[in-house]
């Protein structure tokens, strides 16, 4: 079994679940989530996502998971979006084509991409911020023990990068809202 | 929801030292775990002038198999026996819904047998698959790689997939999910691949998205991406023949000239520079290019406009001088398509040519340089 493949199925499973357990749906949310995990297994959702969108990264699924907790952990919060965001903006025009370098080659190697993941590391620890911590811990461990091939997939996924997007359009919104409000 | 246990009092005290130490643990085993892949070079054997023979020209089409084939791909086992692979219909409502693979035993193609089908590929990776492409055969003694492409619902997405033979063809692996680009855009593989003397091989690429560009891939003999080499000039279709064990041309189509665009390697594919291009008109389909045994470069590909004209074109070893050899195909009806070109040169120096002949079979023609070397192209 290939098990990059069956990763791949069950993470765009949990993620779909995780995308419904965003709606409001008060005393429902529980149930509706679990029904949209089973629904996207079931009814082919998740093979039509991965076979659009790829395996997701584990950050994803680990956001997703956090979320499917029946005490909700978020740690998608308004700056961590930016920060994502800001990566997506320099990583995938680049990768895309734009440009001689591709920084998504850089994944096959990727010496120079630790590198630059400690210092990121110190200044989470600095923070205080664990969450973020142990899910870098668990993409870089799924690296190393050969889920992926590539540092960039089990770190970053253009799911995420919509994901981080809804969440900063939302910080935006409240923000404009409480403006007018005063 | 996921009934998680909460996390204990001493664990909750101990995250702030657990967090960083596992990151730590993380990076240090990603660290240990990256592949450091050593310079390699080409494998190219010796250039000697062909033998003096009389011109030789063969044509056959391959068995059938439905009402539609493309993209043939041809390998050489190391007993000398020709294998070739191709995307065809097994039935379905697409015309890409399996890859097709045949011998060529005492000069006649056996029966093709279906390599995977789109259900099997389906099967093999969890993912909703609508069709089949671009099949490309890598042969290292009994070792076969296989890579194609995929797409999902609508034709939309694309992944790469891989197998394997050890068994020359016999049996395959079941296929496994690959990646060249961070979105599942469609990526697919040019003919030929070139082996490497780590003993695995280079696969020109094709890849779409902001700028469409090629790409070199360097894999090696199971199938993992080893590196990923963006090609500086050109749009799609490269084709690369390697000179010596350093040095290789790239030729690819551009989306805004006529014309070819070139690069050069001078490291064995670590880096890749513009070069002068040949002055060949192409609409922009897939090439072939290969390095004859007497050290100079053979080119095939449709010619002018359309695809109803494939000619082949040759040049000195530097690929510096070309000029047309032979129009192997010339048709202006409307069904006239022939294109896809795949070049192999076996061990008695006889050169093969595959391509998809009006989409509807492949057409395989054998010849030698002498026949090239004929007065009208």
């Amino acid at each position: 079994m290939n098990l990059l493949a069956a990763y791949g199925l069950l993470a765009h499973g949990l993620i779909f679940g995780g995308l419904v357990s965003l709606l409001p749906l008060g005393v429902l949310r529980p149930h509706a989530a679990l029904a949209g995990t089973t629904v996207a297994l079931l009814a082919g959702i998740a093979p039509a996502l991965h076979a659009l969108f790829g395996p997701p990264s584990l950050t994803l699924l680990l956001l997703a998971l956090l979320h499917l907790q029946q005490r909700p952990l978020v740690p998608l919060t308004y700056p961590a979006a930016l920060v994502i965001i800001g990566i997506a903006v320099l990583f995938y025009p680049a990768a895309l084509g734009w440009g001689s370098f591709d920084p998504y080659a850089l994944g096959y190697q990727p010496l120079p991409l630790l590198a630059a993941l400690a210092p990121l590391g110190l200044v989470l620890c600095w923070r205080g911020n664990n969450a973020w911590l142990l899910i870098l811990a668990a993409g870089l461990a799924a690296y190393a023990g050969g889920l992926f091939a590539n540092l960039w997939d089990a770190l970053l996924d253009p799911l995420l990068v919509l994901l981080a997007l809804g969440v900063v359009l939302r910080g935006l919104a409240i923000r404009l809202i409480v403006a007018r409000r005063r | 929801m996921l009934p998680l246990p909460a996390l204990s009092p001493l664990l909750l005290r101990h995250l702030r030292w657990l967090a960083p130490g596992l990151f730590l643990a993380a990076l240090a085993a990603a660290a240990v775990q990256a592949p450091r892949a050593a310079a390699t070079g080409f494998v190219v054997p010796a250039a000697r002038p062909a033998p003096p023979a009389p011109p030789l020209y063969q044509a056959r089409m391959l068995p059938g198999t439905g009402s539609a084939a493309a993209s043939p791909s041809l390998a050489r086992l190391a007993d000398g026996t020709l294998v070739a692979a191709w995307v065809g219909s097994a039935g379905g409502k697409y015309a890409q819904d399996a890859i097709w693979f045949s011998r060529l035993v005492d000069g006649q193609w056996q029966e093709p047998l279906p390599l995977t089908t789109r259900e099997d590929t389906a099967g093999a990776v969890f993912a909703h698959i609508d069709r089949l492409a671009q099949p490309v055969l890598a042969a290292a003694g009994e070792r076969l790689q296989l890579w194609y492409s995929a797409s999902g619902t609508g034709g939309l997405g694309g992944l790469l997939l891989y197998s394997q033979s050890d068994d020359g063809g016999h049996y395959w692996q079941r296929p496994a999910l690959r990646r060249t680009t961070p979105l599942a855009t469609r990526a697919p593989l040019a003919q030929a691949p070139l082996p490497l003397a780590d003993g695995g091989f280079g696969l020109p690429l094709s890849q779409s998205g902001l700028r469409p560009h090629g790409a070199w891939l360097r894999v090696d003999g199971a199938g993992r991406i080893v590196d990923l080499r963006r090609l500086p000039v050109g749009n799609a279709n490269p084709a690369i023949a390697a000179s010596d064990d350093a040095r290789a041309m790239a030729l690819l189509t551009t989306s805004t000239e006529p014309d070819l665009a070139a690069a050069r390697s001078i490291d064995g594919g670590e880096s890749w520079q513009a070069a002068p291009a040949p002055t060949v008109a192409n609409p922009g389909t897939p090439l072939a290019l290969l390095r004859l045994t007497s050290g100079r470069l053979l080119l095939a590909g449709n010619e002018g406009t359309g695809r109803g004209r494939l000619a082949l074109w040759l040049s000195d070893p530097q690929g510096r001088e070309w000029h047309l050899a032979r129009r192997v195909e010339d048709a202006a009806d409307a069904t006239a398509d022939f294109s896809e070109p795949a070049l192999l040169q076996a061990a008695d120096g006889r050169i093969h040519l595959v391509y998809a002949w009006r989409r509807q079979g492949i057409r395989h023609l054998v010849f030698n340089e002498a026949w090239l070397a004929g007065d009208q192209p």
